[in-house]
């Protein structure tokens, strides 16, 4: 892993997008300006040519007008022997001289340069005999510089004529070369503008192409971009990535992404986890209430029970203990309520019934100290409401409420309209709650163990979330209390139907 | 899920651009240097390399437009090349129409090496070659000599021989009824070597032509005028009464003359007409038996003794003072490969 990591590294030359674009517009650069230096170069030397053609012809006009010079200050002296003439004619023939080097002296296979030959010779031909006719003048030899002189003017014309026609000859060449030249030149120009034309469309595609390499990557990475944004976590970047800044994005984006994917795996995981644990909390408390009961239940045989029980009434009849018996009839019928209609919904007649009974159980335990007191409003009996709900309120008055005050025990039940809906209300002159445990009821924020005292198993709590699913509503319970030793009231509400 | 490596479809788009980029590089390249080679195109004509040669001869000839004259050049100028020596003709490019005496004399101030000239009989000639020599420069004459110069040597067909030839085509086209023939001599003809033409035919007549009763005439044709001779042969072909049977012409010029001048005044068959040289137009003529017959010099051979006899001088000091060349005639019944050959090399 670190070593193909290394290798990557060393593959992965970094080079910045400025230093790509560099490159192109140096490359672009250096292109345009090779074609126009070789361009210009070419111009320039076709310049040059151009420039040269007529050299030739400008050079023999001035040998031209040397030889001329040369035999005019020659006839000057001859003439006059004038001192202004001989200097003249040496500083010509010098000047005429160094002008001949210019000529070719080969043999060669070309006309012309044969006739520039034949001008060498024929020219220090020329100047020998003018020579030996300047001395011949100075020797005062009449005869002889009269004899020199002929023929140098003889040879004069000669040269003139060869000159005048070598110059002729090369006047047509240079003409025809001119003439060629300039067509080049001509040509040239709509060639060179083709040529620039067609490095530019060359230099269009290369800045396409190698521009391409830094914005391809760009787009694909928006687009990548794009579906996650959508939701798609699930992207292939290419692995091919330029080693530039976009590079280093989109290995960045490429991480991003991963780890996104990874996170929201171990999200789900835990999630799923709590959920699981949730679930199995659940079932356990579940198992122990249903643990709870099949305790209880086990521990009662209810046919046996009701059976013993009858059996212990009517022993108590024989025996003519009357509030034996009574006390054992009354608590057959309260755990024949229990068991027959513990899940069924009964009528609130019913269930202030099984109150009696209870009262009439608990008073026995408790030498009658409790008082009974009920108003009810007989219409109202029938009302359904579930089983099991006022008992427990009535129990929990007992426990909580009345039964460590040493005065007269007082619980009141009554049964009123209010609201268009029915009251039933159970108070009591107890110790009376707290406003802080009024709420914790209300709200089911009981710790398990405030309810373990429940005698068989359905407390408040239960009671109350019994009657809101009933009711589906909440306001279906109100407890109040007044202060300490100031009793406590339990109301419950019942829709009337309809 | 992102459909295709964005880098898997550029290879195709890449190597389209690759060839596309190449293909213009290359034709970019390629108009550069063509443009190049154009700039350059100006200096071909210096650059070309011109070949050395080792000595430089010059051709004197009077007429630059006869084609003997040509051909002997053409042919001196292609065997000297052999022999490293370049041949120019000299006075061929100059502007100014110089005689043979002029020529000679430029040839010498411009030293060159070897003179090739068509002599005559002047004194001019004879001292203008005298004084070549004198400077040192070998002097070939051709054809025609330069008598009494001092000039090397001499290349010629030796006029008595032309005679004899010119003689042997008299006998073979005269019979016994033939009264006359003509033979067309120039101006310069006492000094040159023209009148050993005349003895030549004299003598071949004499041996072997006696059972002609043949005149043998001469006239001899004003070459003072531009086109003096043309006029006087056209006078001869007028003057019907006097009209030879057989006209002998000792030059190309005259021949075409004749020839011409038989064809308009509708005279083919009336006069035969002896010719010299090969031009094309006296072959074909000789073909349709306009012309009897034209005597040939061999221009190769001409041309390669000038060159020989230069170079032998030169390399050794000594020459032969006399090279004869060989005569041949042409009839009707040897014209026809000629005339192929001369086709042939028309179209070179």
């Amino acid at each position: 892993m670190l070593g193909s990591r290394v290798k990557n590294s060393k593959k992965h030359i970094f080079i910045s997008i400025q230093t790509k674009l560099l490159f192109i517009f140096l490359m672009i650069a250096l292109i345009i300006l090779g074609v126009n230096w070789y361009i210009y170069f070419n111009i320039n030397k076709m310049i040059t040519n151009i420039d040269k053609v007529y050299e030739s012809n400008a050079m023999l006009n001035e040998l031209q007008n040397g030889l001329t010079l040369i035999h005019r200050n020659m006839e000057n002296f001859l003439d006059t022997r004038d001192t202004d003439a001989i200097e003249g004619y040496l500083r010509n023939e010098q000047e005429y001289r160094k002008q001949l080097e210019n000529l070719n002296t080969r043999i060669l296979n070309d006309e012309t340069k044969i006739m520039e030959k034949n001008i060498y010779h024929m020219s220090q031909s020329y100047i020998e005999i003018t020579d030996k006719a300047i001395e011949a003048k100075r020797g005062r030899n009449i005869a002889k510089y009269k004899e020199y002189y002929d023929s140098a003017d003889e040879l004069y014309g000669y040269i003139n004529s060869y000159l005048y026609s070598l110059n002729n000859q090369q006047f047509q060449n240079n003409s025809e070369n001119y003439e060629m030249l300039f067509s080049a030149l001509k040509f040239s120009e709509t060639s060179n503008l083709l040529i620039l034309c067609m490095v530019s469309a060359l230099n269009g595609i290369l800045i396409i192409l190698l521009t391409k390499g830094i914005t391809n990557p760009l787009i694909e990475l928006a687009k990548a971009a794009d579906e996650v944004a959508k939701g798609t976590l699930d992207i292939q970047l290419s692995e091919r990535r330029p080693r530039d800044e976009v590079g280093i994005v989109t290995d960045a984006f490429d991480q991003m992404v991963k780890s996104l994917k990874k996170y929201i795996v171990q999200l789900k995981k835990s999630m799923e986890l709590e959920s699981a644990m949730k679930e199995r909390q659940l079932m356990m408390e579940t198992h122990l209430r249903d643990a709870k009961l099949n305790y209880l239940q086990a521990q009662i045989n209810p046919h046996f029970l009701f059976n013993t029980l009858n059996a212990g009434a009517q022993l108590a009849m024989m025996e003519g203990a009357d509030r034996t018996y009574q006390y054992v009839q009354n608590v057959a019928d309260f755990f024949r309520y229990n068991v027959k209609k513990n899940h069924d919904v009964v009528t609130l007649e019913e269930e202030i019934e099984l109150i009696d009974h209870y009262i009439y159980i608990i008073n026995v335990r408790f030498s009658g100290e409790i008082h009974f007191k009920k108003d009810i409003d007989e219409e109202l009996i029938h009302a359904q409401i579930p089983s099991m709900t006022l008992q427990p309120v009535v129990e929990n008055c007992i426990n909580h409420g009345i039964r460590d005050i040493s005065r007269e025990k007082l619980i009141e039940l009554s049964v009123y309209e209010e609201r268009g809906g029915i009251c039933v209300s159970i108070r009591d002159n107890g110790v009376g709650m707290s406003e802080e445990k009024i709420e914790k009821i209300m709200n089911r924020k009981l710790e398990e163990n405030d309810l373990d005292d429940v005698i068989n198993g359905v407390g408040l709590d239960n009671v109350i979330v019994r009657l809101r699913l009933f009711f589906e509503r909440e306001d279906v319970i109100d407890i109040t209390s007044a202060g300490t030793d100031m009793g406590t009231e339990v109301a419950i509400y019942i829709p009337l139907e309809g | 899920m992102i459909k295709k490596d964005p880098y898997k479809t550029n290879h195709r788009q890449l190597a389209i651009f690759a060839v596309i980029i190449l293909a213009m590089a290359v034709m970019t390249v390629l108009s550069l240097a063509y443009v190049g080679k154009w700039a350059e195109g100006g200096g071909k004509m210096n650059a070309q390399p011109y070949e050395s040669f080792e000595r430089h001869y010059v051709f004197i000839a009077d007429s630059e437009e006869d084609i003997f004259w040509d051909k002997v050049y053409e042919e001196a100028k292609t065997y000297a090349k052999e022999e490293n020596i370049y041949l120019e003709w000299e006075g061929s490019n100059l502007a100014a129409d110089y005689s043979k005496a002029e020529l000679l004399k430029i040839a010498v101030a411009s030293q060159v090496d070897g003179i090739v000239l068509e002599g005559d009989g002047s004194h001019q000639i004879q001292e203008a070659v005298n004084e070549a020599v004198d400077h040192g420069i070998p002097v070939v004459t051709v054809m025609t000599d330069s008598y009494d110069s001092k000039r090397q040597s001499f290349v010629g067909i030796g006029n008595h021989n032309l005679g004899r030839e010119y003689g042997r085509q008299i006998i073979r086209i005269a019979n016994k009824n033939t009264k006359d023939a003509l033979i067309l001599m120039d101006t310069s003809m006492e000094s040159s070597g023209k009148n050993l033409v005349y003895n030549g035919i004299r003598d071949t007549l004499d041996n072997e032509g006696n059972h002609l009763n043949l005149e043998l005439k001469t006239i001899v044709l004003n070459e003072d005028s531009s086109f003096g001779k043309e006029e006087a042969i056209r006078e001869i072909f007028l003057n019907k009464e006097e009209l030879p049977e057989i006209i002998i012409c000792l030059n190309e010029k005259d021949t075409i003359s004749a020839y011409q001048a038989a064809v308009d005044y509708n005279l083919v068959g009336q006069i035969k007409i002896l010719g010299y040289s090969d031009a094309d137009t006296i072959l074909n003529a000789i073909s349709r038996n306009v012309i009897a017959a034209t005597i040939v010099v061999d221009a190769k051979q001409v041309g390669s003794y000038c060159i020989k006899a230069l170079d032998e001088y030169i390399e050794t000091g000594h020459v032969n003072d006399f090279f004869t060349m060989d005569v041949n005639a042409v009839t009707t019944n040897n014209v026809k490969g000629r005339l192929k050959n001369a086709g042939e090399q028309g179209e070179k």
